[in-house]
C-alpha cells in the first residue's frame, strides 16, 4: 500500500532529526573529549608549583610595601619642630635669644629674651609678617611678656601654629 | 508457559504482518522516532552542550589564571633578591615588628652624639611587653603601637634643635611629641613606632604589588637614616610569617 505524501514527509523529517541529533551528539562528544582543559590544568599546576618557590620573596615584597606605607604615614603626620625653631631663629635679630621652648603638635611656644625692647619689637614685626604671609606659621599668640629684674632683660613668650 | 510466550510472540508477529502496510504502522514508527529524538535531545544533547559551555568557561578561566601566574613568575624572576632583601631590611628597621629597645637606644645615642647633647634621664613607658603588643596605645592619627620615651637632655637650644633633627632622621622611625625645656635642661617626649607583621593573604594568581616610585624613593631615603653604630642585621625575634 502506497503511503500518503504527508506521511512520507513526516517520516523523512523524523529520520533527518534523528540523524542530526546523532551527529550533534557525536560532535559534542568529540569536542568534550579533545578539549584543552586537562592540558591547561596541568600547565596551571606547574605554574603554581613554580610560584610556591617564590612565596618567601613575595611575602617580603608585600611586607616591604606594608612597612613603607606605615612609614610614609608617620613621616607625613609627624611634626617637624626643628624646622619650626629654625624658621623662628631665621627671623630673630641678633641680641634676641631663645631661652625656653614648649612644643607640642600644632603649637610651638618659645620664650625669647633680649635686653633691648627694640629688638623684641623687630622680632615681633618679623614674626607677624611671616604669619600674615602664611609662610611657616598660621597663627600667632602673645602668651607672656615680662621684665626680668635680675637679668635686666625682657622676655616674651609667643605661641605659633606651624603650617 | 512456553506456549503462552510463543502465543504472545506469535501475536506480535501477527500484529506486525497485519499492520505493517497500514498507515498506523508508519505513523507509530514516525512518532516513535520523534519521541526518541526528543529524549535524546533532552537527555544527551542539551546536557552535553551545557557541559561543553562549562568546560569552555573553565578553560578560559584556567587560561587567564595561567597568564596571571606566568606574569607573576616573570615579575618575581626580574626582581633582584639582594635588593629586595636590603629593602626588607631597611623597611623592617624603620618599623620593627616588635618593641626593639636596642635600636631605639642606638638611635638616641647616635642622635645625641651628633647633636652634642648629654642625656640626664631616661623614662621608657613600655606598657605590657607580651600581650599588649598587638593591642597597643595608639595615637589619634597613626594607628600603630609605639614605645613612649621621655628623655631629659642637657645642651644649648641649638643642640636640642639639632637633636630633634637628628632623631627625625634615624631608624626606627619616631615622632617627637612634646618638647619642654629651658636653658638648663629639656624634656623630649618621643614615640618610637613598631608594626607587627600582618598575616599575609595572597593568592598566586593575584597581581603582585610592586613597589611604587614613591616607595622606592622612601626606602632609599630610609636606608640613609640607619644609625652608624647600629648592627647590620634586623633584630627580629619572630620569623617572617608566610601565607
Amino acid at each position: 500500500m502506497q503511503s500518503s505524501p504527508r506521511l512520507r514527509l513526516l517520516r523523512k523529517g523524523a529520520i533527518l532529526l534523528l540523524f542530526s541529533i546523532s551527529c550533534a551528539s557525536i560532535i559534542l562528544f568529540i569536542l568534550i573529549t579533545f578539549s584543552p582543559l586537562p592540558a591547561l590544568q596541568k600547565q596551571e599546576e606547574q605554574a603554581i608549583f613554580q610560584m610556591t618557590k617564590r612565596h618567601t620573596d613575595i611575602a617580603k615584597l608585600i611586607l616591604v610595601n606594608d612597612r613603607l606605607t606605615g612609614s610614609s604615614k608617620i613621616l607625613a603626620s609627624r611634626p617637624d619642630f626643628a624646622k619650626a625653631i629654625d624658621a623662628i631663629k631665621k627671623i630673630m635679630p641678633g641680641g634676641v635669644d631663645i631661652v625656653a621652648v614648649n612644643l607640642i603638635k600644632n603649637s610651638v611656644s618659645v620664650t625669647v629674651e633680649s635686653k633691648s625692647l627694640v629688638l623684641i619689637d623687630t622680632f615681633f614685626t618679623n614674626l607677624i609678617s611671616v604669619v600674615n604671609a602664611k609662610k611657616d606659621f598660621s597663627q600667632l599668640t602673645l602668651t607672656n611678656f615680662f621684665f626680668h629684674d635680675q637679668k635686666d632683660s625682657y622676655a616674651v613668650t609667643v605661641t605659633v601654629t606651624p603650617l | 508457559m512456553s506456549t503462552n510466550i510463543l502465543l504472545r510472540n506469535n501475536s506480535f508477529r501477527f500484529l506486525y504482518y497485519r499492520y505493517k502496510d497500514s498507515p498506523y504502522y508508519s505513523v507509530s514508527i514516525t512518532a516513535l522516532a520523534f519521541a526518541v529524538c526528543i529524549v535524546l535531545l533532552f537527555q544527551v544533547v542539551i546536557p552535553q552542550v551545557q557541559n561543553w559551555f562549562s568546560i569552555s568557561d573553565e578553560a578560559r578561566a584556567t587560561q587567564l589564571k595561567i597568564s596571571a601566574l606566568q606574569k607573576n613568575i616573570n615579575f618575581m624572576n626580574n626582581i633582584d633578591k639582594a635588593v629586595l632583601n636590603n629593602q626588607f631590611d631597611v623597611a623592617t628597621r624603620a618599623l620593627p615588628p616588635q618593641k626593639d629597645f636596642d635600636t631605639v637606644l642606638i638611635a638616641l645615642s647616635d642622635a645625641g652624639l651628633k647633636a652634642g647633647v648629654s642625656f640626664d634621664d631616661f623614662n621608657f613607658q613600655v606598657g605590657n611587653i607580651a600581650t599588649e603588643a598587638a593591642k597597643p596605645n595608639r595615637t589619634a592619627q597613626i594607628e600603630l603601637p609605639y614605645i613612649k620615651l621621655i628623655v631629659t637632655l642637657s645642651g644649648s637650644m641649638s643642640s636640642i634643635n639639632e637633636f630633634m633633627r637628628e632623631i627625625n632622621s634615624k631608624l626606627p622611625l619616631s615622632e617627637t611629641m612634646i618638647v619642654e625645656g629651658d636653658a638648663r635642661s629639656t624634656a623630649v617626649t618621643l614615640q618610637f613606632y613598631q608594626k607587627p607583621f600582618p598575616k599575609i593573604a595572597y593568592k598566586d594568581d593575584q597581581p603582585i604589588p610592586s613597589l611604587s616610585d614613591a616607595n622606592i624613593a622612601l626606602v632609599r631615603k630610609l636606608s640613609t637614616w640607619q644609625p652608624e653604630s647600629g648592627g647590620n642585621s634586623v633584630s627580629s625575634a619572630s620569623a617572617v610569617p608566610l601565607f
